[in-house]
């Protein structure tokens, strides 16, 4: 019952009843605490999500927060004209910091934007015509003071209350679309695994750009709305205690979930308040309160108190009837692949040395060798991990050879990863679904709001990827988060989300390693309905016996060079061959 | 059944909070009551833990002395900001939401006093400011025009400070250095000093130099002074900042006089710039400093040392407390005296006949001033309560008294 919208609807419904009963301090802190959700979300976004840490967010909070004073105090702007510039204006900062940002990691990117909050707080500070300096800026229209019109309208605290709750209601449902899009599994794939996403078409510098610019309009919005309450800015309300506060919302509530920002907004906003009562042992008891958090509750409240968040919109299927979408293949003329003369040096060491080979239309071709001889290094340059050092990959007459992984992907080649790539607080179904991200038409418009086009885009994706468990025996585990199953199950889910995503050429690197039986049939019979779909298919593998049932043609390399091209029969007769590889290669099939 | 929920009832935690924040107060009948926001903890409670001690010595004096016309005097509503404005802001919502409160003694310092000011004028009853130094607190349109109609203030305001110090670095010195924290106390203070200077001795400052409050290293800026040429160092600051620059100018073999405001005769600045403290000189409230203390500023002493002993706030000398708890303390005293003065002659708690009766109060002896308040002059301590104190060396013991000169 209490999975119901409307419910949770209600309650904020109620919220705002109640505080509308309230006194003027219950309602101006109930006030404080909507902004920090907004401020929460913001942080989320960009933290919880797509996993860029952020110590300078009092930053795009006080650009939103100085820009809506000062438009509302001196130009007399409508408020929410004034949001709106508030929102932008921030949007446009988060996107410009997001260059230097995209460029560091980590402990690097923590420091760089703790760095971007200094400077603002100094620009705030010594910027005195625009900002009034260290004196700061009074006068703001506010609803405490009865200042505060919108459009002719009086708006008083308890109107006040409303506008920021219909906000907040409004971005809550927004994100939760949005994070069910495939533009949220884009910021949590760029999150866990660069490489994964850019093998299915996610660029990581527009998601990362994206994520910075949303998060920082978001941030915006917050202090937009903050202006109006406090009717006083100055630079302290800016400074860094702010950026660490809001993480600490964030991560309290709980990375990743939105009902978390809502309870961390709540915990800060009236933990400080309560903790009064402590008197002068209120700072060490919230120190206290927050250490002992992290060790009980590592996943937050949400962790706690709310379902785990989901990626999809599984009820898309139910909702629509889908009408399929096809992808044409364009049927050029000659081969799908042709790598010629592929050289790769690392540091001293030729790993590829002009290497050849083309692949056509509908067949599948083995790359075997021993350890170390090239193999994933030339699934690499061909899907754009690597730049080729010298040679050519053509792609349907095109030369890709250098372009980035996200870029070979959108062109239709996709590949898996020798140790597998999931996102494994995803679902089954939500990893799969992932590999369809390169076919999405839809706009971000579209993703928030649900619209009809993006809920039958979600739906006919969502078959295909249903199809796909079913092929490959994972229709049961479709909702089974995926970190919890078993090593070949994962590498399924890989090989399925190759899959789904419609590729013309796919690259599958060592997809049987460590697979069941039972597992390896499933697998053959995933290859063998993607040979069907006349698309091309490069398997590394060690497991001959395997290959044998699935593979057209093979190519052998030892040591970075081409000792054999042609059928599998040609190769166990190869001297060559024999004397490289297979000598090893019976022991190891044992082993698989 | 936790895997149902949808994410949207992540609001319905909105409902519980609600209830939460609606908890009530209870409160005494009959009893005079006040609110006061302050910096109780955090690491900014130096003022505002004194500031709370002031007002509840000046409450016992007069509930001892049976309360204000019969009625006793209650701090009913005592909130801690930190100096953090958001939660200053949202205590003062909480004090004036609450009617039953007479006056309003505000947070101890510029910052959350900026942030609450504007609400505290449009309630209207009567708000003492004990710390904030910031003189558009209480004269927002400038020195010279009306003063907000409610606010009182009982601080060592900047520009009463730096006339003080302006005039007597202005007889003495001829290329003054300047060094300021960049907060909205240092960057006033130093745009007065520099009109003062002008206007005594028609001087511009040889340099003028900025660091942030807790700053762990001000060489850069003193290098800059020593090259510019400066023969004395005036400084607007914390103690505990002054203590880094006296170091720093010991480093850097900068042998001028170090002349300060306030801070310069804090604890900190004692505690952490230890024996270079010999030779720095400060402004201050006088009040601790004469011989012998006048009857209010005894008063206070004793009744401060029965209750809370000769602490940190008292300072090192059993015999009389520190100069510097004359803003630490007895400014939120005579605040509190003042306003209750106010009550007295009102014989009401209607804010407009307490401001009345306040603006009304002629050269009552407080700790810091003899208080003399009009329509005009809302502010307490005049430049008549100033002295110039100086570190010397006194046998083997370091001691604060006024300057020679």
């Amino acid at each position: 019952m209490l999975s119901r919208p409307w419910l949770a609807l209600l309650a904020a419904l109620a919220f705002g009843v109640a505080m509308s009963f309230g006194s003027g301090s219950a309602l101006q802190v109930a006030t404080f605490f909507l902004i920090n959700v907004l401020l929460a979300h913001s942080v989320n976004l960009l933290t919880g999500y797509a996993g860029q840490i952020s110590l300078g967010h009092a930053g795009f909070f006080g650009v939103g927060a100085y820009a809506c004073a000062l438009l509302t105090r001196d130009y007399g702007l409508p408020l929410p004209l004034a949001l709106a510039a508030a929102m932008a204006l921030a949007s446009v900062v988060g996107y410009l910091l997001s260059f230097p940002a995209g460029r560091v990691k980590e402990f690097y990117l923590a420091m760089m934007t703790l760095g971007f909050g200094m400077i603002f707080y100094e620009v705030a500070k010594e910027w005195t015509a625009l900002t009034g300096g260290m004196m700061g800026l009074s006068g703001v229209p506010s609803p405490s003071l009865r200042t505060l019109a919108v459009f002719g309208m009086a708006v008083g605290p308890v109107a006040y209350l409303w506008i920021v709750l219909a906000i907040v209601v409004v971005v809550t449902v927004l994100l939760h679309n949005l994070i069910r899009s495939h533009f949220g599994r884009a910021y949590c794939a760029v999150h866990v695994s660069e490489l994964a996403a850019g093998s299915v078409g996610i660029s990581e510098a527009a998601t990362k750009r994206s994520a910075y610019t949303l998060s920082a309009a978001l941030a915006g919005l917050a202090g937009g709305c903050y202006a109006p309450l406090v009717a006083y800015l100055g630079p302290d309300s800016f400074a860094l205690s702010r950026s660490v506060e809001a993480l600490a919302m964030t991560i309290i509530g709980g990375l990743g979930s939105l009902p978390g920002q809502v309870l961390g907004a709540a915990l800060l906003t009236y933990l400080p308040e309560r903790l009064q009562i402590f008197a002068e042992y209120q700072f060490m008891a919230y120190g206290a309160i927050l250490a002992v958090f992290f060790l009980v509750l590592p996943k937050g409240l949400a962790g706690m108190f709310a379902a785990p968040p989901r990626f999809a919109k599984t009820h898309a299927v139910v909702s629509l009837e889908p009408t399929p979408i096809r992808v044409p293949h364009s049927s050029g003329e000659g081969p799908l692949l042709r790598v010629e003369n592929i050289t790769m040096n690392f540091a001293g060491l030729r790993a590829l040395d002009e290497v050849s080979l083309q692949l056509e239309r509908g067949r599948v071709l083995a790359l075997v060798g021993p350890n170390g001889s090239g193999k994933s290094t030339l699934i690499n340059v061909i899907s754009g991990v690597y730049r080729p050092s010298a040679g050519r990959v053509v792609f349907k007459g095109e030369d890709i050879a250098g372009r980035k992984a996200h870029e070979v992907s959108r062109r239709g080649i996709i590949r898996t990863f020798q140790d597998p790539r999931n996102i494994l607080h995803f679902t089954v179904r939500e990893n799969v679904l992932l590999g369809a991200h390169r076919l999405y038409r839809h706009g971000f418009l579209g993703a928030v709001c649900n619209s009809r086009a993006a809920l039958r885009e979600e739906a006919v994706f969502l078959r295909r990827v249903d199809e796909m468990l079913d092929l490959g025996g994972l229709a049961e585990l479709g909702d089974r988060v995926l970190g919890e199953l078993p090593y070949g199950t994962q590498r399924l889910a890989e090989v399925a989300r190759a899959a789904v995503s419609d590729p013309e050429l796919i690259l599958l690197d060592e997809p049987a390693a460590g697979l069941s039986d039972a597992e390896l049939e499933k697998l053959a019979a995933m290859i063998r309905r993607l040979r069907e779909r006349d698309l091309g298919i490069v398997l590394v593998e060690h497991h001959m016996d395997f290959l044998n049932d699935v593979v057209d043609g093979v190519v052998v390399l030892d040591s970075g060079k081409l000792i054999y091209r042609g059928d599998m029969d040609g190769m166990r007769r190869d001297p060559e061959v024999t004397a490289a590889y297979l000598g090893v290669a019976d022991e190891e099939s044992v082993r698989a | 059944m936790m895997r149902n929920l949808s994410p949207f009832a992540s609001l319905l935690s909105m409902a519980a909070v609600g209830v939460l924040a609606l908890a009530g107060v209870a409160h005494a009948q009959g009893t005079i009551k006040i609110g006061m926001t302050s910096a109780l903890t955090g690491p900014y409670n130096e003022f505002g833990e004194g500031n709370r001690r002031g007002v509840e010595l000046a409450i016992e004096k007069w509930n001892k002395a049976g309360g204000i016309n019969g009625q006793k005097i209650e701090l009913a509503m005592l909130l801690d900001d930190q100096l953090v404005p958001d939660r200053a802001v949202q205590n003062m919502r909480r004090i004036l939401d609450n009617k039953e409160l007479v006056g309003i003694i505000g947070p101890a310092g510029s910052g959350p006093t900026l942030a609450v000011i504007d609400m505290a004028v449009a309630d209207g009853r009567p708000y003492m400011n004990p710390t904030a130094q910031t003189p558009s607190i209480v004269y927002p349109q400038g020195t010279d025009k009306a003063p907000r109609k409610n606010v009182f203030s009982f601080a060592l305001q900047n520009d009463v400070e730096t006339n003080v110090l302006g005039t007597y670095v202005a007889k003495r010195f001829k290329k003054i250095g300047i060094l300021h924290e960049s907060t909205a106390y240092g960057t006033t203070a130093v745009g007065l000093i520099r009109k003062e200077i002008k206007k005594d001795a028609n001087l511009e400052p040889v340099g003028v130099e900025s660091y942030n409050q807790r700053a762990q290293d001000m060489t850069a800026q003193l290098a800059k002074l020593q090259r510019d040429g400066a023969d004395v160092v005036v400084c607007v600051g914390l103690g505990a900042d002054l203590a880094v620059i006296r170091r720093n100018m010991s480093r850097l073999n900068f042998a001028v006089p170090l002349i300060g405001t306030n801070g310069a005769l804090s604890l900190p600045y004692q505690e952490g710039a230890g024996e270079l403290v010999l030779g720095t000189k400060g402004t201050m409230v006088g009040s601790f400093g004469q011989e012998p203390m006048n009857a209010a500023a005894k008063e206070f002493a004793d009744a401060y040392r029965a209750k809370y002993g000769t602490d940190r706030w008292w300072g090192n000398d059993p015999a009389r407390p520190q100069v510097f708890l004359a803003l630490s303390g007895a400014n939120a005293y005579d605040a509190a005296n003042v306003l209750f003065e106010g009550i007295r002659r009102a014989k009401s708690s209607d804010a407009q006949k307490i401001i009345q009766a306040i603006e009304s109060i002629k050269s009552l002896q407080g700790v810091n001033a003899q208080y003399t308040f009009t329509a005009q002059r809302h502010h307490g301590i005049g430049e008549d309560g100033i002295g110039v104190f100086e570190y010397t060396k006194v046998g083997d013991k370091i001691r604060l008294g006024l300057s020679k000169d």
